[in-house]
């Protein structure tokens, strides 16, 4: 099995005292380069566990991650560090913005940190916000600050763009619009883009679904014909 | 429990057992913020509960000390002294509780360090108890107890002696000596103030006590008291009871008194008259003396004329005695030079002997010898002569041989004399002969004439037959003609006609011959001798005549011719020559006989006479053989003689070496004699003269007496005049009362204790203060962090009251914990290590500490108030809204541009992350201020630390180092010696390198305290700031003039007195005069005043004597040797070493050191209290601020950078901010801690504030790598996860 990204036989078991919850078991599908990955699933069920072992934010407690054929599951702290810096980009459900910078700021920390960063003013630009560079984070509506945050993760040039409940906080025509970006982007970049969803409506757009359940994936498949954002309705 | 029920009223009922639970939880989750409130609480309650029991610990032990040791409450002196009688009426009074009457002497005591001056007291039993340290009290009269602190050099065990500098009476009073059994602390004494004196340098160094029995004394010098009832000392209550009963205590003492002045005024009359009665006893004494003296005086005149006159015959004798030797001595050297001389002549013979011995031997050996040879001579000698006698019988034989043949000879002469007359005749006339002998052989008668001619040598012969048978010839020769010829030759008939011959006829010749010749043989022959008709001869000539022919007698020429003819010539001729040769021959052999006769004769003769020479010599050599040994005999005999004269030499030089050996004995015993004589006689010239000395002095000792006599004499009529003038004018006894207000160590100990009370005004402020801050943050935050649950609960139905109890009694458990033990920790340790720093001073046993409920109280309600107030504050907001607002996650805090980004200049400058860190430090204003405000704190208390320390350790460099450069200080007991001044110039100047001469006293001044100051007056000329430096701030000042005085700065601070300002000084027994302050120099140690000597004369009254040296060393040379050098001058009373001062005052700082090294200490608490819990709150808070930088890819350390990084810029600022205040804080504390004598002038060293800056970087690094642990602890996805 090889994909750009591929999950093999994943396992995550929290321990906290003697109290060992299971996370995620027996976990196992790819994602090609390019494609918008939507993760299902209802509150629980452990894609934000997935996601975060794959951000390289949580460790696995067995199996194997993959990333462009480099293996993840054994990095180290600090490897783990760089691959967060160069590797991956991070689209929260609450932005998570720094308030104290404004929004160029915001994306400008996270362009700093990599080599073949893009242009901070012309990314936010390209996510509509130009007009709005000199805002602190409070400054701005939720969908602005959620392009600020996208914008961010971009401005790093990842090869993976991992969005956690994107819309979540946001109200449905700015959802709309926020995952219109996302689509787009990916097309227009051959962008690799993981969006983390409980809203089985946006399966749609996505070329391939991957739906979990209890802690494992349940089903996937691609579509061959993915909705544009536009069309979705929910 | 108050306050629980207080909130419980408060929340309106009672907190449930969820509430409890939530509370428990809260505080175990946030241990760090529960104990940052409780240590900043804790710490402002030490510090103020602290310093505010620290006066009350130290008045509290003084009150023990005193109470423990009935400290007096009066002491009554009196100008007459007080005696037991006023003793007993004093305790007599109902207030009184004890009276003990006391005695004291001030002495000078000699230490093995030197001289001290103490106070020798009498133990008081019941009022001033001593404390005893060491040891045990006195038992017996020669046990004392001395001083524990400045009793330098003596230890229990040792024996006190007093100087003989002493006055009379002090030494009379006291004891010669005391063992010290023991050593005390003296409440007179409580502080290191002695006292001063009227003995010595004026100051009291020390001081013992004695029991009263081992004192002489009349009367006691005062009087303690010791009142009923419990007073708290320093009190006004106690001040004013003191007051009140002064008026009745002095009253009582004044009756007694009184009366015995009376007592002494009658007795001194009847003493008077005693004296007076003495006096003309005296007066008749000394006249009995003066005519004593005068008989002494001529006796003494006597015995000395007699004693010298002795001696002077005594010295007589010895002088002949030392000429007799010294002639003995002179005999006995010529009479070693006479032996001497005598030895060497005697060796001289001795070797002569021996050389006479030697050749009388070599005399007898050749004696000897002779003889032998003269015995062979004799022998020889006879044998020769026998031979002698053998030779002459030889002799005579050949003799009668010679004489036989001399006859034989005689015979045959006659025939030989013939023969030979025939030979000789035959040998002349050969001629003849052979011509006749030719004509002879002429047979025909003829002969040729040539040959003839020829024939004959004889040339006359030959011419004469020439001519007349050669004529013929002549003519033929002649004829020309041979005609003529022949017809010649025809006529000569001789004319041969063969081949022209002249033959001549033979007779013709022969008669011509016999013509001719005829004569000559006739003459020849007749000299023929005619022979002796001997037989033999007779015989020998007949044989001979025989032989020739011839008949005797006949001898003739014809005869002869006839034998010739007969026998021919040549037989004659032999005959004749064998006669001739045997008679020759014979003759020969006669003569050679006769020869070796004579030549045996002669050898005979000459053998005789060498035999009778030989006998002679012989005789001769007998002779000299007898002469030789008679001379040898002689010789033995002188020999012997000499040997024998050479024994008696020997034994006569022995005799005289052994006389010279006795003469020098002898002349050693006499020599020894003389010097026994004069030893004896010197000896008597000594004692005589000791006599006359002893005599003399007797007599100048009784005139001197005598002397004294009438001078004492004359004294005592002064005296008796001067008491008479003094009873005259004997003054009414005065009584003095004094209090324990005059006692120093009891009023500076108040002073003392007082200090840090000051402090304690400020820095538990400054503490309370940043509790506050630290209170507020902390329970803002976990307010905020709880707003969900507060939130909750509220909508729960909670009430208000209810849910605030919840972090009130949070605040209230952390803060009021800290207060508790806080203010006991305080309590204990602040005055603790305050007491240990003043414990060099005040030794008055262990700290009592003492509790205040009052300052309790207000400790604990400061720390209520600060924690719990700003837990309200925080919570009042939060409470108010309602919940709905509360369940909602609050905002964050804005971003905001701060005033910076305004200045493009600067702003531009920042990196981005610079940026970001200016932005958060601005973000949180409260958290900046409380920041800066604690680090700042922090800041300015290790500066504080550091300059209290600075201030404090260079006082001894300043003072003994740059004022006062000498390194010894010499004081005399009355004035500087000339000999040590004479010493300094000569032989120590080597050491000394310089010094300087002047007088020292110790005098006092009144402080604005009301205490008075002991102040060194140094009165001298100028030459004094060679080793002192009078300056005020690098400036130096001029030296005083006349009526004017130069004071140290703090002298100048006590009095209140500045430059152009009188200030009045007390000395001696309490009179005062004022001067003129005409500058203020800085010093450190002690008060000094520096006036002129012209002044001192002036103002002082009193003679200007100097007492005192200052002395500085040459480099290289110990001060203590000198010390010790110096010691042994005349009068030096005491050496002080400045750098042994110097050391002592160091001590003195050192306790300095625990002040600094807790406000350090408290600092550093402070600074981690402040940081941790500031940090603490900071990364909690934006615990999703750094976990989405984590996220974003962050390292950790950048993300420490991050965070962090506005730690140090506020650590920055707040060290910065700190400075200032440090050196503020560093004056005010300064200002408020007073050792008395010592000035403290504040100085930082810049590396103090550097050493504050990098000890608050320290702790700022120290927290921050403490918080990392908390940072590596977010957990991202949790932290991003969560809403807030």
């Amino acid at each position: 099995m090889s994909g750009y990204v591929t999950f093999e036989n994943v396992g995550k078991i929290y321990k906290t005292g003697d109290v060992e919850v299971t996370a995620l078991h027996d976990v196992n599908f790819t994602i090609e380069k390019g494609e918008i990955c939507i993760i299902v699933g209802a509150s629980g069920a452990g894609k934000t566990t997935l996601l975060n072992i794959l951000g390289g934010m949580d460790s696995l407690t067995s199996g194997s991650v993959r990333l462009d054929g480099r293996e993840i599951s054994s990095l180290n702290k600090k490897e783990l560090a760089g691959y967060r810096r160069e590797d991956i980009g991070f689209v929260f459900q609450f932005y998570n913005l720094i308030p104290n910078l404004t929004a160029l700021e915001n994306v400008e920390i996270a362009s700093q940190l990599v080599r073949n960063s893009m242009d901070s003013e012309e990314i936010l630009n390209s996510v509509g916000l130009g007009h709005r560079l000199a805002n602190f984070p409070a400054q701005l509506s939720g969908g602005e600050q959620q392009r600020v945050a996208i914008a961010r993760a971009l401005a790093k040039n990842p090869k993976l763009l991992l969005c956690d409940e994107p819309t979540g906080a946001l109200d449905y025509v700015t959802g709309k619009a926020i995952l219109k970006l996302l689509q787009d982007y990916s097309r227009e970049k051959m962008m690799t883009v993981v969006i983390i969803t409980h809203n089985g409506a946006l399966a749609a757009m996505a070329d391939r679904v991957i739906q979990v359940k209890s802690g494992t994936v349940s089903r996937m498949y691609l579509n061959e014909n993915p909705t544009p954002v536009e069309e979705i309705e929910w | 429990m108050k306050i629980l029920r207080l909130w419980k009223r408060l929340s309106g009922r009672d907190m449930n057992s969820m509430m409890r639970k939530l509370l428990g939880r809260s505080i175990k989750k946030s241990m760090g913020r529960f104990l940052a409130i409780m240590i900043i609480t804790m710490l402002g309650a030490a510090f103020f509960g602290g310093l505010m029991a620290t006066e009350p610990a130290f008045i509290k032990t003084a009150q023990y000390f005193t109470d423990e040791y009935h400290l007096y409450d009066f002491r009554i002196l009196s100008t007459y002294g007080i005696d037991d009688e006023d003793i007993a009426k004093v305790a007599e009074l109902p207030e009184t509780q004890a009276a003990v009457g006391s005695v004291y002497y001030d002495a000078i005591v000699e230490t093995s360090q030197g001289e001290l001056i103490v106070r020798v007291h009498s133990i008081t039993e019941g009022v001033n108890d001593l404390m005893l340290e060491e040891g045990r009290m006195p038992e017996s009269e020669d046990e004392c107890v001395i001083d524990s602190l400045y009793f330098t050099g003596v230890e229990i065990g040792d024996v006190i002696t007093f100087s003989d500098g002493n006055e009379e009476d002090t030494l009379a009073a006291l004891s010669e000596s005391y063992t010290v059994v023991g050593k005390v602390f003296s409440p007179l004494y409580m502080n290191t103030e002695r006292g001063t004196t009227s003995i010595g340098n004026g100051k009291l160094a020390s001081f013992m006590y004695v029991l009263p029995e081992s004192l002489d004394f009349e009367y006691y010098t005062e009087m303690y008291i010791a009142l009923e009832g419990d007073w708290e000392i320093y009190s006004d209550e106690y001040n004013a009871y003191v007051d009140s009963l002064e008026e009745i205590f002095e009253e009582t003492a004044n009756v007694t008194v009184y009366a015995r002045y009376s007592d002494i005024v009658s007795e001194a009359e009847q003493e008077l008259l005693d004296g007076e009665q003495d006096y003309a006893e005296g007066e008749q004494e000394l006249l009995d003396g003066e005519q004593e003296l005068e008989d002494g005086e001529k006796e003494l005149e006597e015995q000395k004329a007699e004693g010298e006159q002795e001696l002077a015959k005594a010295a007589a004798e010895i002088e002949d005695g030392r000429e007799q030797i010294l002639s003995a001595r002179q005999e006995l050297l010529d009479a070693e030079e006479a032996l001497a001389d005598a030895k060497a002549q005697y060796e001289e013979g001795l070797a002569e002997y021996e050389e006479g011995l030697a050749e009388y031997e070599d005399g007898l050996a050749q004696a000897l010898a002779g003889y032998d040879e003269l015995i062979l001579g004799e022998s020889e000698l006879s044998s020769g002569w026998s031979q002698l006698q053998s030779a002459a019988a030889q002799l005579n034989e050949a003799w009668a041989q010679l004489e036989e043949g001399k006859a034989q000879l005689e015979m045959s002469e006659e025939i030989y004399n013939l023969c030979v007359s025939v030979r000789s005749w035959l040998d002349e006339n050969e001629d003849i002969l052979n011509v006749l002998e030719y004509l002879e052989s002429s047979e025909d008668g003829t002969v040729d004439l040539d040959t003839l001619l020829d024939m004959i040598s004889d040339e006359e012969l030959r011419e004469a037959l020439w001519e007349a048978f050669g004529n013929i010839q002549e003519q033929i020769e002649e004829s020309d003609s041979l005609d003529e010829l022949t017809g010649l030759l025809e006529e000569s008939e001789v004319l041969d006609n063969a081949a022209g011959q002249i033959t001549v006829s033979v007779d013709e010749i022969r008669a011509w011959l016999e013509e001719n010749l005829g004569d000559e043989i006739e003459d020849y022959l007749s000299g023929i001798p005619a022979l002796d008709t001997d037989a033999d001869l007779d015989a020998a000539l007949s044989e001979l005549l025989s032989l020739l022919g011839l008949e005797e007698g006949e001898v003739d020429t014809d005869t002869l011719l006839a034998a010739i003819e007969l026998i021919g010539t040549e037989g004659l001729l032999n005959t004749i020559d064998s006669v001739i040769e045997q008679y020759e021959s014979g003759l020969a052999a006669y003569e050679s006989g006769l020869a070796s006769y004579y030549e045996g004769k002669a050898a005979y003769e000459q053998g005789l006479s060498e035999y009778y020479d030989g006998e002679n010599q012989l005789a001769s050599g007998w002779a000299e053989y007898y002469d030789g040994v008679l001379l040898l005999e002689d010789a033995k005999a002188q020999l012997e003689d000499a040997w024998l004269k050479l024994e008696d030499a020997r034994i006569q030089i022995e005799d005289g070496e052994q006389e010279i050996l006795d003469g020098w004995a002898q002349l050693r015993d006499a020599i020894q004699e003389l010097l026994d004589g004069e030893t004896a006689y010197e000896d008597g010239v000594e004692e005589f003269n000791a006599l006359i000395a002893e005599a003399e002095l007797k007599l100048s000792d009784a005139r001197a007496e005598l002397d004294d006599g009438w001078a004492e004499l004359a004294d005592a009529r002064a005296e008796l005049d001067d008491g008479w003038a003094q009873l005259a004018d004997l003054e009414e006894p005065e009584i003095y009362i004094l209090g324990r207000d005059t006692l120093v160590g009891y009023v500076c100990f108040e002073a003392d204790a007082g200090i840090v009370e000051a402090i304690a005004q400020v820095f538990p402020v400054f503490f309370f203060l940043i509790a506050a801050l630290v209170c507020s943050t902390t329970m803002t935050r976990m307010v905020d962090e709880e707003r969900g649950q507060i939130a909750s609960l509220r909508a729960m139905g909670y009430g208000t009251g209810a849910v605030m109890s919840k972090y009130l009694i949070y605040a209230a458990l952390s803060a009021g914990t800290g207060a508790v033990i806080g203010y006991f920790g305080g309590c204990v340790l602040f005055p603790l290590v305050i007491w240990n720093a003043y414990s060099t001073m005040y030794g008055f046993g262990s700290l009592i500490l003492a509790f205040s409920a009052r300052i309790f109280l207000i400790t604990f309600a400061a720390s209520m108030l600060c924690s719990v107030g700003s837990a309200y504050l925080a919570l009042r907001s939060e409470v108010g809204q309602a919940p709905a607002q509360g369940l909602r996650p609050k905002a964050p805090t804005a971003g905001k541009r701060i005033f910076m980004e305004y200045v493009p200049i600067i702003w531009k400058r920042f990196s981005f992350m610079g940026k970001v860190t200016m932005r958060n430090i601005f973000r949180y204003k409260k958290r900046m201020f409380m920041m800066i405000l604690g680090i700042s704190g922090c800041t300015a208390l290790v500066i504080t630390g550091f300059g209290i320390r600075d201030s404090v350790v260079d006082i001894c460099d300043y003072q003994y180092e740059e004022i006062q450069q000498m390194d010894m200080v010499v004081t005399f007991q009355d004035e500087v010696s000339d000999e040590l001044k004479e010493a300094l110039e000569g032989e120590l100047s080597a050491e000394a390198a310089d010094y300087t001469v002047f007088r020292q006293q110790s005098v006092e001044s009144g402080a604005l305290d009301g205490t008075t100051k002991s102040v060194y007056l140094i009165a001298s000329d100028e030459s004094v700031t060679e080793l002192v430096s009078l300056h005020a701030s690098d400036q130096e000042l001029a030296y005083p003039g006349y009526g004017e005085v130069l004071i140290s700065d703090k002298l100048a601070e006590e009095c209140g007195v500045e430059e152009g300002d009188e200030i009045t000084f007390s000395y001696g027994d309490g009179d005062e005069t004022t001067l003129t302050v005409s500058g203020i120099f800085d010093n450190y140690v002690y008060h000094y005043a520096y006036i002129t000597p012209e002044t001192y004369e002036e103002y002082f009254d009193g003679e200007w004597v100097a007492n005192t040296v200052y002395l500085s060393v040459s480099e290289g040379v110990d001060a203590h040797e000198l010390s010790t050098e110096i010691s042994d001058y005349e009068g030096v009373s005491q050496i002080e070493i400045m750098s042994d001062t110097a050391e002592r005052v160091d001590s003195m700082m050192e306790c300095m050191d625990a002040i600094v090294l807790l406000i350090i200490v408290c600092a550093g608490a402070l600074a981690f209290v402040v940081l941790f819990n500031l940090s603490n709150i900071n990364i909690q808070e934006r615990v999703r601020e750094i976990a989405t930088i984590q996220v974003l890819g962050f390292s950790s350390k950048e993300v420490r950078q991050y965070v962090f990084r506005e730690n140090l810029v506020l650590s920055a600022m707040g060290i910065v901010c700190g400075m200032p205040i440090g050196v503020w804080l560093t004056s005010f504390v300064l200002s408020q801690i007073t050792i008395d004598m010592i000035s403290f002038k504040m100085k930082i060293l810049p590396v103090s504030f550097l050493y504050g800056a990098v000890l608050v970087f320290g702790f700022t690094v120290f927290v921050d790598y403490v918080m990392r642990g908390k940072l590596r602890r977010i957990n991202m996805a949790e932290a991003l996860k969560s809403i807030e």
